[in-house]
């Protein structure tokens, strides 16, 4: 996996501020790696040998999978998660390389979060570590509204200047009528103690935003998360490649579904077609996953039983495959086998895991996808599953008539189709090589020169 | 095959010759030949003997070649020539034969750099390609201290220079240095390269999908480069609209053809940050022709209706929707039924698009089936409100019921779907089904959606169960933060005064004020304008609340005192005039009340408050004026159907006139009505 921002380029602030902090608080540092290395059982010499262990932890693969894995099984989040009270740690560490390992894992966490959430389950441990990065947005931010100003061409900028012979005869009219428009991006914050569930949402999506602003620092399999789990939230209306498209067999199968599940009862339908997609799927897979996921499905089952909504059942079971399709997927690495694994995710994806997802969130999250499916570094995979994320999201936003959010992903899906793959090439490919059609190389020193190299050749 | 050659001043040499001698190592020998056959020196010789292995494919080899060229010192020679500003009459006459020969040379001498910085590229070395590719920048800065002058260059040249500057970002950013890739679009943009308008168009273009798109923030602008009153973009999305927009202008005025992707990108921004409008403005500035007429209707239609301007939005629509354009886009249908929705009067017309979109959508849009559903059923009931019968209004009722009910079994993961057929069933008073719904739609949101609670907490309002309903508030409460809780409160107080807990509504009342007075003074007036009052309670409606607590229980002194202090905030309000009314009944001074009431349906006629009461005070005084109170009650009921009080007095009056039968019907739906009335109007959250 390529790594965008790669190891010679550290970010400003963490090599100003990193280099005394770390020997300040070596201890502090190193208490965060031997509790991590509790939690794991053993870290990888390559993270505890390497010079920059925080940078080296950042892009650790092995040790990213096994912090994932432990934020989605079914039991993680609750007031007593270590692993969350690590990262809670971790956040507040006076290493800011260490507050980009937290940030890797923001989309699972949301992702797992935000699932489980609207089950009205208590998750203190997640909520805590979120709350922390909202705290942290909040402080640095000053509690302000994040604004932009939009321009108005008629006025000089930094990037042109107004030309008289354009604009002299409006000139009047549009002083005039200047006004400046100045738009909220994010709304100014509150501080908050505690995860109310209506403001759920923006304390999420402001966590979001943070992760936003180091992006471009992230190992790609964390935008790879994101993607898939914004896919889930959206509900997975990405029926078909098209616009609007979507085929009108698959409602038709929703509705038989729908209603064959009102007649069996809901729970043991939708168990067993579940389970029956998961073994087809995982034939290739080893058999120890399988159990665990078995395991993992019964005792969520079994809770979920304990609860009142089968909802909970149902996203638990979706993301325990969602796990075991990526770690097949992640394994491989090839494109192809990601692919196919995308097929079957489709599969169990079917229904979805559709939560609410209000512009708090919504925004955001657009200006991630936005992210990976143009990144120019990007693997190709990773704007393949950026775009089924758009393309759901977009879907959604249809099915709401949500003007903003259809404007928002129509253009993003549009853009995504025109993305230059090579933009080094695409320059060179615009001027000529040098060399003219019979294959000479001319240097014309002067107008009169070239016309004689052409006649002698 | 042709024969390929090196020409230089009209003389030519076969390349066969040279790459004999490269092929054999013989780096030197080749340049010595070169030097020789066309006159050239060290540098030029070098420079064309990189170039030829380049263009062969031997990159490792060119490479090699050009690392013997000595750039500062090939710079430094070729400095002084031309910092001897020529004058600019004999710009066009190349007579000046010293300056054409060294443009010739730095020619040569930038473009063997800029090959190095692509050899590099190539071998996958982008950040020395990034280095090289900068310093040809470095270096025509150092040989055009005035920036390169127009009309002065040789072809090659400018191409070479445009090309290191078009390229170096993008080996930045290969390379994986954003800021530097920044700086380099910057430099780019800001220094005078002489560059066409397509090429800076580029430029610009993916500068602004760079800053658009690529999560990481640009540094500020340095100082150097603005200039006084000129607009400096201070944040990375604020950059890339201006220059979306500079670019979006370019094309309006014919210097640049369109480019959609530049729309496409402008579009993201704009929405992004909630700027549909100015979207829009831009959608209007193009020129016919750019997107099919349709197309732009239906986007300027999205964006209006994005930024709240609704009516705009229906108009395009409507020329879209003509029967001689496409009548049948699914979206726009929807869109139009949506926009239709929320208003009573074009209810019907929203109706007849949902119909339509539920007929178009076959086979591909299949899966809108339930969003046309669900647009149906909203229009029908709003339709159902202004029916001008009973029988149409029951009718519609039950069709938009089975509309929704329907809509639900396609979109059953759509929790507002649910929501509204909740809302539906609640108007319909079928309590059991409105609150099913009701619940279900908590559990699917998680609880996180405030409408939501306020629904559950009217719905069991309205079965009678107060008490259960102020749990439900409670719970809400706790589930928001201070600034939303203000709905919350208001229905608290309320749910008191139903439990007969006038003191613990006073206290909620109170507690309620505190908050909306602390919310006015952390927020300032700018942001309660701006933000709309959907959901907020402002502090008219307090003292409004409290006035007619106060005159309920009698407390006229009280009332009074809270009513001047909701008069103060909106001096013509028909709810004001209604208590003022009220309290003037209740000390006795009809003629005052009368008044009042009149005054009151004289600001809005459709004030049902004002004419229920006006009707059951021309009952109350006498048989004479009987006539006039059946006619306010009945208006009053066709206004609000649902109106117990009306029924009552209706009922009243009625049974004075004689008309026993009359009566009781009206009675029975006072008493039916009753037991289902919600202590909000269940409108008041959708």
């Amino acid at each position: 996996m390529s790594v965008p921002g790669s190891p010679q380029s550290p970010s400003p602030e963490s090599t100003a501020a990193t280099v005394p902090a770390r020997q300040i608080s070596h201890s502090k540092l190193q208490l965060v790696f031997d509790s991590l290395a509790v939690l794991l059982d053993s870290l990888p010499d390559s993270i505890s040998n390497s010079d920059d262990p925080s940078r080296s932890l950042l892009h650790d693969q092995a040790v990213a999978d096994q912090i994932t894995a432990r934020l989605r099984q079914p039991l993680s989040g609750a007031g007593d998660d270590n692993l969350c009270r690590w990262l809670y740690d971790t956040f507040h560490a006076p290493d800011p390389a260490l507050q980009l390992v937290v940030l890797r894992f923001l989309p699972t966490l949301c992702g797992v979060y935000l699932l489980r959430a609207v089950a009205r389950k208590p998750l203190p441990g997640f909520e805590a570590v979120l709350l922390a990065l909202y705290a942290h947005e909040t402080k640095s931010r000053n509690g302000q509204a994040v604004t932009v100003t939009i321009p108005d061409v008629a006025h000089p900028s930094l990037y042109h200047e107004t030309t008289r012979t354009v604009t002299a005869g409006k000139n009047a009219a549009t002083a005039a009528a200047t006004e400046l428009h100045i738009a909220v991006v994010s709304p100014s914050l509150e501080p908050h103690g505690t995860v109310r569930a209506t403001k759920r949402a923006r304390i999420v999506g402001v966590a979001l935003e943070l992760y936003y602003s180091k992006i471009s620092l992230m190992p790609v399999s964390s935008k790879l998360e994101f993607c898939r789990f914004c896919r889930l939230w959206a509900g997975d209306y990405d029926t078909s490649g098209g616009k609007l498209a979507g085929n009108g067999e698959d409602n038709k199968g929703g509705e038989t579904r729908e209603k064959t599940r009102e007649k069996t009862g809901e729970e043991i339908g939708e168990k067993t077609g579940e389970e029956t997609g998961e073994k087809t799927r995982e034939e290739t897979g080893e058999k120890t996953r399988e159990e665990t996921g078995e395991k993992t499905r019964e005792e969520t089952g079994g809770k979920a039983r304990e609860k009142t909504g089968e909802e909970i059942g149902e996203k638990i079971g979706d993301e325990t495959g969602d796990e075991t399709g990526e770690k097949a997927g992640e394994k491989t690495g090839e494109e192809t086998k990601e692919r196919a694994g995308m097929k079957t995710g489709e599969e169990k994806e079917e229904r979805g895991g559709r939560i609410p997802l209000p512009w708090e969130l919504l925004q955001p999250s657009l200006r991630i996808l936005g992210h990976c499916v143009m990144g120019s570094m990007h693997p190709r995979w990773l704007k393949a599953e950026a775009t089924a994320a758009i393309r759901s999201v977009h879907g959604r936003a249809v099915h709401e008539m949500h003007p903003q959010s259809i404007l928002a992903t129509q253009s993003l899906m549009k853009s995504a189709e025109r993305v230059v793959e090579d933009p080094v090439e695409e320059v060179n490919a615009r001027y000529g090589t040098g060399v003219d059609t019979e294959g000479r190389i001319v240097l014309n020193t002067t107008p009169g020169a070239e016309v004689g190299a052409a006649a002698a050749g | 095959m042709s024969v390929r050659e090196v020409c230089v001043n009209g003389v030519c040499m076969p390349t066969s010759e040279l790459e004999a001698k490269l092929d054999e190592g013989n780096i030197l020998e080749a340049e010595s030949a070169l030097r020789d056959g066309l006159a050239l020196n060290f540098e030029e010789a070098r420079a064309l003997l990189g170039r030829l292995e380049y263009q062969r494919g031997n990159i490792e080899a060119a490479l090699q070649v050009f690392d013997g060229i000595d750039l500062q010192a090939a710079i430094q020679r070729l400095q002084p020539a031309i910092v001897e500003k020529p004058t600019p009459k004999s710009r066009r006459s190349r007579s000046d034969s010293g300056q054409s020969v060294s443009q010739h040379a730095a020619s040569l001498v930038l473009e063997a750099i800029y090959l190095k910085a692509m050899s590099l590229h190539k071998l996958g070395k982008s950040t020395e390609a990034a280095k090289e590719c900068e310093s040809v920048l470095d270096a025509v800065e150092k040989i055009f201290p005035q920036g390169i002058p127009e009309t002065l260059v040789d072809n090659r040249l400018q191409e070479t220079v445009s090309k290191a500057v078009e390229l170096l970002p993008e080996l930045w950013k290969l390379a994986g240095f954003h800021q530097e890739a920044m700086g380099a679009y910057r430099r780019a943009l800001l220094s005078q390269w002489n560059l066409d308008n397509d090429c800076c168009a580029r430029i610009q273009k993916r500068f602004a999908v760079y800053l658009l798109y690529g999560g990481v923030e640009a540094n500020a602008p340095s100082l150097a480069v603005q200039i006084d009153g000129s607009f400096v973009p201070k944040n990375n999305l604020e950059e890339a609209i201006l220059l979306l927009m500079i670019l979006l202008r370019k094309c309006y005025i014919g210097k640049t053809e369109w480019d959609p992707a530049v729309m496409e990108h402008f579009m993201f921004a704009l929405s992004i940050c909630g700027q549909t409008s100015v979207l829009a403005k831009h959608f209007e500035e193009l020129l016919p022709g750019v997107y099919p007429r349709c197309e732009r209707w239906n986007y300027l239609a999205l964006c209006y209706s994005g930024s709240g301007q609704n009516k705009t939005a229906l108009n395009l629509l409507r020329k879209s929707l003509n029967r001689h354009e496409k009548p049948d886009d699914p979206l726009a249908l929807l869109l139009a039924a949506k926009i239709c929705s929320e208003d009573h009067h074009l209810a019907s017309e929203g109706a007849g698009y949902a119909r339509k979109a539920l007929a178009s959508c076959q086979g591909m849009n299949g899966h809108l089936k339930g969003v046309c559903l669900r647009m149906l059923g909203l229009c029908l009931g709003k339709k159902a409100k202004v029916a001008s019968s009973d029988v149409e209004r029951s009718f519609l009722q039950s069709e938009a019921l089975k509309s929704l009910d329907e809509a639900v079994a396609f979109e059953r993961h759509n929790p507002d779907v649910i929501f509204e057929l909740g809302v539906q069933y609640a108007e319909h008073r079928n309590s059991n089904a409105a609150l099913r719904c009701a619940k279900q739609f908590i559990d699917v949101t998680g609880g996180s959606v405030l409408k939501g609670w306020r629904l559950l907490a009217l719905i069991l309002s309205a079965q009678q169960r107060y008490s259960e309903a102020e749990v439900v508030v409670d719970a809400a409460l706790d589930e928001t933060a201070k600034w939303d809780q203000g709905p919350l409160l208001r229905m608290k107080a309320k749910l008191k005064i139903a439990r007969s807990l006038p003191m613990d509504a006073v206290e909620t009342y109170r507690f309620l004020l505190a908050l909306v007075q602390a919310q006015k003074k952390s927020f300032g007036s700018f942001q309660s304008a701006s933000k709309g009052q959907d959901d907020k309670v402002g502090e008219f409606e307090v003292w409004q609340g409290l006035a007619s607590l106060y005159s309920s229980l009698s407390h006229w002194k009280d009332a009074e005192v809270c009513l001047e202090k909701a008069s103060a905030l909106k001096q013509y309000s028909a709810a004001t005039l209604h208590i003022e009314g009220l309290i003037h009944e209740g000390r006795g001074h009809s003629p005052s009340a009368l008044v009042a009431y009149s005054n009151g349906l004289a600001l809005d006629v459709d004030n049902v408050a004002c004419e229920v009461a006006l009707g059951a005070l021309l009952w109350k005084m006498g048989p004479k004026s009987l006539p006039a109170a059946r006619s306010f009650l009945s208006d009053a009921l066709r206004l609000e159907p649902t109106n117990r009080m009306a029924w009552y007095y209706l009922g009243m009056v009625h049974r004075d006139d004689g008309r026993m039968a009359d009566a009781c019907d009206c009675f029975q739906a006072a008493a039916m009505l009753e037991e289902s009335d919600p202590i909000e109007s269940f409108n008041s959250i959708l």
